[in-house]
């Protein structure tokens, strides 16, 4: 899942669903009228593809997966959103 | 040419004699994928009377999407767009539209004096063209 925040509050404003991200989705940005771009920050939680041109194999990366347990309760029905979440040094935590 | 894929046939018809309208799925039928899905908030601060989340997908076509959306206090989502037209003074106005690089999320109050707001979205964005 990629989850788009403001820096200065570390408040989540949008997510991108997913385990395994591409090349395709990692382009894909998402921006608020009322926040800078420069203000928006990105943060993964689980791999991402890359294809290794010279192992011709693809690669996956891992990033903050200490934190997966939390994204496993946003993926299943309880009402947990990461909505409700912000991101303070670089973990999430409740608003 | 060699004729292959999967099919599903519904209980009880054989899957090798079924027609179409006998199947549960077929690697034949044109169905919708999702290239893109998530959530965001789009929050109105008081005074302002709209606010708008842009997804920027990059397809480069007109990608069929699917929306839904509420104020945050709701129990229930709606499709977007929908207007929520009680007699309330705080009713508001959820829009989407999309270009072949963007999908545009907005949430506008009809009238009143709006105090800060938060509106729920629910974003599918399918890999089908529609232009």
């Amino acid at each position: 899942m990629i989850l788009f925040y403001q820096k200065k509050t570390g408040k989540i404003f949008a997510t991108m669903d997913g385990r395994v991200h591409d090349e395709k989705q990692l382009n894909c940005f998402i921006v608020d009228d009322q926040i800078d771009k420069e203000e928006i920050g990105k943060y993964i939680i689980g791999w991402i593809q890359k294809y290794n041109e010279k192992e011709k194999e693809t690669d996956k990366i891992g990033y903050n997966l200490d934190q997966f347990k939390i994204l496993e309760k946003f993926e299943d029905i309880t009402p947990e959103s990461p909505l409700d979440y912000k991101i303070i040094n670089g973990k999430l935590q409740k608003c | 040419m060699t004729d292959y894929g999967e099919k599903i046939s519904r209980d009880g018809y054989d899957v090798k004699t079924a027609t179409d309208k006998q199947l549960v799925l077929s690697s034949k039928f044109k169905t919708f994928t999702i290239t893109l899905s998530g959530s965001s908030n789009v929050s109105i601060s008081s005074g302002d009377y709209r606010n708008r989340v842009e997804i920027t997908h990059g397809l480069g076509y007109i990608p069929a999407f699917s929306i839904y959306g509420k104020e945050s206090t709701e129990s229930e989502y709606h499709k977007v767009p929908h207007t929520n037209a009680t007699f309330s003074i705080s009713f508001y106005f959820l829009y989407c539209w999309a270009d072949s690089n963007k999908i545009y999320l907005e949430a506008q109050f009809g009238s009143g004096s709006p105090a800060n707001k938060t509106f729920n979205f629910k974003y599918y964005i399918f890999n089908n063209q529609i232009a």
